[in-house]
């Protein structure tokens, strides 16, 4: 089995931090819920902005942990049509779905950059916490933005392996 | 051409695109961006799906979704099914069948934990389909328990398809989760049924367990009490209005992992594990609800529904016909489409259609994720059936298709009770909301 290159050593790094930061998100998210439960019982005195923090930290775990999630082939597929077509097909399929993929993640991208440009523009906040609202979709652009760039390095990887994606073993 | 022509044409675009192999997100949001783009402009169809992404991704009531998700996977992780389905084999040793109505039995427990069939056919394999082949259980019934098993994920609350139905049809969570236990228990026992039916009907395919104490049946309940704690607080806390579903599961989740910790059955590998596999889930489940939100947002502007019910009213058909009809329709989407998709898609569609006939959203939300669950096992696609079959490549899957046909009654056995017997799922949430 050969070494895998340096670019893709390194881009398994960067999602799995990503996945890292994701995975952060989630936890913030259950311990501050629990937390406001606990202060709203035992001290009768509820977290003041727990609302908005999972607000903010359920798009952060979202948009952060799908470059992963794309990386490793997790999208759900409809693969009817594999038992019914060869191998080749099957193969120019997947390149093609791989290129739709990329391409509409760009075009969310660009999509979403108007909406997180106005929201910076008219300062938009969070009602409890006061919590500036671009922040929250700089993250979601972050996000998008690098699920593109898997969606892209996925696509690359199959075009030269034929089919076997070593990216995707990495993050599986 | 009428706009609601162009959404029944988006529509079968969009079966088109399914089979081509792009993954469901992708072929969601391509439809509603260009129908939207048709039906208005593409400046606007932009500003739509870009808003659309960031309010779905950030909605409260779907924060429930990853910390459900980080409970079921930090309970498999932490082999809480696996205990469940040791109890309920001491308890049901000595019955013929005994292993197949365990593994049901665990499975629909598990389910109230989990909230996820696909997770819970997997884990379920792993556990049980073993014990059965050791022994000596016929490889098609051992796969079709589990795989009807693994269904009742999705019905018996928390359910990932409710709390989707809860936001999409704008009806409260607590009462959907109520709704749901009556008929789940009811099809745990209708496939518990059916599982004792074929053990009965011949024993070679299902061999008897030599029979337990009833001191050895006793014992065995209490390898159960991390699964009664964890529903008690998760489900029943939600039941009993002491907190939001969302609280629940981060309570749910929390406890899933102090009692593993305590239990000396969650390694911190193990730990990890369960936060990447639900991050990775919440992640593909969430691109699927924003692609469906982006097309729901389409059909809703065809007014597709619109068009729909004047049919069925011209049609003056009976109430019942007109739900036979949407069960119908469901089945067959089932045969090609992933089940969060077709909720998606379907439910802004069917909803108003079902209600102007006078059916309660609450009622239907139970038949939608009981044709959801007969599309995760009915062929030619049969999800759970797939699961069990990836990971027991050498049971043919000609073989489990066939073995789940008997399965496939349970289902349809139910809907017909809920179609007879509304109260079957209206009772409890009437009771206690």
């Amino acid at each position: 089995m050969s070494a895998k290159p340096w670019t893709l050593r390194l881009l398994e790094r960067y999602f799995l931090a990503l996945l890292v930061v994701a995975i952060c998100a989630l936890v913030v998210m259950m311990g501050i819920t629990v937390a406001n439960v606990l202060m709203r019982y035992l001290f009768n005195a509820p977290i003041s902005g727990a609302y908005d923090l999972v607000e903010i930290c359920l798009p952060i775990s979202v948009f952060l942990a799908l470059p992963s999630a794309i990386a490793a082939g997790q999208p759900i597929v409809i693969d009817l049509i594999d038992g019914i077509v060869g191998e080749g097909t099957v193969r120019v399929l997947k390149t093609i779905a791989g290129a739709a993929g990329a391409i509409i993640l760009a075009f969310l991208f660009w999509a979403m950059w108007k909406p997180a440009h106005d929201a910076y523009v008219y300062g938009d906040v969070k009602p409890e916490f006061g919590f500036p609202v671009w922040i929250i979709w700089a993250f979601a652009l972050f996000g998008v933005f690098n699920s593109a760039l898997s969606a892209i390095a996925t696509l690359i990887l199959q075009g030269s392996t034929r089919g076997h994606n070593d990216l995707q073993d990495g993050a599986a | 051409m009428s706009p609601a022509i162009i959404g029944l044409i988006a529509i079968f675009a969009l079966f088109g695109i399914l089979l081509l192999r792009i993954p469901v997100w992708i072929a969601l949001l391509i439809c509603g961006l260009i129908g939207n783009t048709i039906l208005i402009n593409f400046q606007a169809a932009a500003s739509i799906t870009g808003t659309i992404a960031f309010d779905t991704v950030s909605n409260y009531g779907l924060s429930v979704i990853p910390l459900f998700i980080l409970m079921g996977e930090v309970a498999t992780n932490s082999r809480l099914s696996a205990e469940l389905f040791k109890a309920a084999r001491i308890i049901l040793s000595g019955i013929p069948g005994g292993l197949a109505v365990a593994t049901i039995g665990a499975s629909g427990a598990f389910g109230a934990v989990c909230g996820s069939s696909v997770a819970t056919a997997a884990t379920m394999t792993r556990i049980s389909l073993p014990e059965m082949r050791k022994a000596g259980y016929d490889d098609g019934l051992s796969g079709a328990s589990v795989a009807a098993g693994g269904t009742l994920g999705i019905l018996v609350p928390p359910s990932i398809i409710l709390v989707i139905y809860s936001a999409i049809a704008e009806q409260p969570l607590p009462q959907l989760f109520a709704a749901a236990l009556i008929p789940g228990i009811i099809l745990m026992f209708l496939y518990i049924a059916v599982a004792l039916f074929i053990a009965r009907r011949n024993s070679a395919r299902a061999p008897m367990d030599p029979p337990a104490t009833l001191k050895q049946r006793v014992f065995a309940l209490k390898d159960s009490w991390q699964f009664l704690i964890l529903f008690t607080v998760s489900i029943g806390g939600i039941y009993a209005g002491i907190f939001s579903p969302h609280e629940a599961a981060a309570i749910g989740a929390t406890g899933a992992i102090i009692l593993g910790a305590v239990a000396r059955r969650l390694t911190w590998a193990a730990l990890f594990t369960a936060l990447k596999a639900s991050a990775f889930t919440s992640a593909v489940l969430f691109s699927i609800i924003l692609g469906a939100s982006i097309f729901a947002n389409f059909v809703v502007q065809t007014k597709l529904p619109d068009l729909l019910l004047a049919g069925t009213q011209a049609l003056h058909l009976a109430p019942w016909a007109v739900m036979l009809l949407v069960v119908v329709i469901y089945i067959i989407m089932g045969c090609f489409l992933e089940g969060i998709g077709m909720v998606l898609i379907t439910v802004p569609v069917f909803l108003p259609v079902v209600m102007n006939f006078g059916y309660s959203p609450i009622w239907f939300s139970i038949i939608v994720v009981i044709v959801v669950e007969l599309g995760m096992i009915h062929p030619p696609v049969g999800m759970n059936l797939f699961i069990i079959q990836a990971q027991a490549p050498e049971i043919d899957i000609k073989r489990l298709y066939v073995a789940i046909l008997p399965f496939l009654l349970a289902p349809f056995g139910l809907i017909a009770l809920l179609m007879l017997f509304p109260q079957i799922a209206l009772w409890l949430p009437s009771v206690l909301y």
